[in-house]
């Protein structure tokens, strides 16, 4: 009993820590599919995008779910937002180089600060050829916590968001690297 | 759960802010506490400066590494400010080596400059915890607690909340090592401070990613986040162990302060 008690784990207690860290480590494996299962779609990484139907500035009829398949870039905007102007270029150009590759762009418009024909302005200015819905009423914006412009969501083909860049503007390189990562490996 | 903080026409966001403040308020205390570990407070202060710059340069330069076909479509983009386009590991990478280059010309132990740096790290592991809370981040598992936060559909382990408390009992240990250390005659062994308090805070970061509903998941049910955590841990402990040997209470003049 004296030579235990002499020993350095009596005088020493990280040993317990690691042992301690071991066990908690094994007792909370997990089974991945439990870990997403039951998520409620939500604007947060590693959920499912939500889902919403709008009419685009051409008077088409978007929906979000029926893009699966595709990765998106939805971004979210007004035209008398400045950093929205400053990557609206990039955005273009982004979806020029990658659009045969599949890539689509969504950038909403939050109508209900916005007139019409300031959209169609900023639009005819920018020449966006991407689809544009307009949030008249601005629940989409509100289903996704949009709380500064502009916001960007990288979803990936399984309707999955990967990262969400917050303000702007964003530099083209980000919108690559991003685009890139979505077509590639899904963006995880 | 605060992303962006609305203050008139002005929206700042919370994330940025909070890693902003981190950073001077480290610094500010490392300094302050830098004569407990025996460095001058000036240097102390300059060294961390000076590795956060080559921190953010070599961030920013892994990134352009990383992926040069999106720089080279957009040359400009190496100037953005945007922290979205910096590489986390190659910056600490940076830093680090740049803090072991600034010591070593100083003839000082990086061990030494380790504990010194200790409030910094401190400090900055609540403001992080604190930002992962502002984005929502490294969530919870669903949970009956009375204590559960409403977050993402489903009342959750505030799990961050968990890491930000873990991390300000360890800066108050910190603290009081810091006291206990200036109150004593011979100097601690370099690396008295730094390996404890890595191998707490891999063991705390352990415990609470028990609770993540965002855990990355091996194939065999681990969580990776605490099996990094674990092979962190084990690192610090045996470094930490191999300082109560005899001989390293003693080996005191490659880590004496310049």
């Amino acid at each position: 009993m004296k030579v235990l008690l002499r020993g350095w784990w009596w005088r020493w207690p990280g040993w317990l820590l690691v042992l301690a860290a071991l066990v908690w480590t094994a007792a909370r494996r997990t089974d991945p599919a439990a870990l997403v299962q039951g998520r409620p779609p939500a604007p947060q990484v590693g959920f499912q995008a939500p889902n919403f139907t709008l009419t685009t500035l051409d008077g088409q009829t978007l929906t979000l779910a029926e893009l699966r398949g595709q990765p998106v870039i939805l971004n979210f905007w007004a035209s008398w937002c400045p950093p929205c102007k400053a990557e609206m270029p990039a955005m273009q150009r982004v979806y020029e180089a990658y659009r045969a590759r599949g890539l689509q762009i969504v950038a909403v418009n939050y109508t209900a600060t916005d007139p019409l024909p300031n959209v169609q302005a900023f639009v005819d200015q920018y020449g966006l050829t991407f689809p544009i819905p307009l949030d008249q009423e601005g629940q989409v914006f509100a289903a996704y916590r949009v709380y500064s412009l502009p916001t960007t969501f990288f979803i990936d083909a399984d309707g999955v968001i990967q990262n969400i860049v917050i303000g702007g503007p964003m530099a083209e390189a980000l919108l690559r690297v991003r685009a890139e990562a979505l077509l590639t490996s899904g963006g995880k | 759960m605060l992303p962006v903080l609305s203050i008139g026409p002005l929206t700042l966001p919370v994330p940025g802010l909070l890693v902003i403040a981190g950073v001077a308020l480290g610094t500010w205390l490392a300094e302050k506490w830098a004569p407990r570990v025996g460095l001058p407070a000036k240097w102390v202060s300059d060294v961390l400066f000076y590795s956060l710059l080559a921190g953010v340069v070599g961030a920013r330069l892994f990134m352009v590494l990383r992926t040069p076909a999106a720089f080279a479509a957009a040359p400009l983009s190496i100037f953005s400010l945007n922290p979205a386009l910096l590489d986390p590991l190659g910056g600490v990478l940076t830093a680090v080596a740049i803090a072991v280059w600034l010591a070593a010309r100083r003839g000082v132990s990086w061990l030494r400059l380790a504990d010194a740096a200790v409030p910094f790290l401190a400090v900055m592991q609540i403001t992080w915890a604190l930002r992962v809370a502002a984005n929502g981040e490294m969530f919870g598992l669903p949970t009956r607690l009375p204590w559960g936060v409403n977050l993402w559909g489903a009342v959750r382990h505030p799990t961050q909340l968990y890491w930000a408390v873990g991390a300000v009992a360890l800066l108050a240990w910190v603290h009081a090592q810091l006291n206990r250390a200036a109150a004593r005659t011979t100097p601690p062994p370099a690396g008295w401070l730094f390996w404890p308090f890595v191998a707490l805070s891999a063991a705390w970061f352990v415990f609470v990613a028990g609770f993540r509903g965002d855990s990355p998941v091996s194939p065999g049910g681990w969580r990776l986040d605490q099996v990094s955590g674990l092979v962190v841990l084990m690192g610090a402990a045996v470094a930490w162990r191999r300082l109560q040997e005899p001989a390293k209470q003693d080996d005191l003049t490659a880590s004496s302060a310049p």
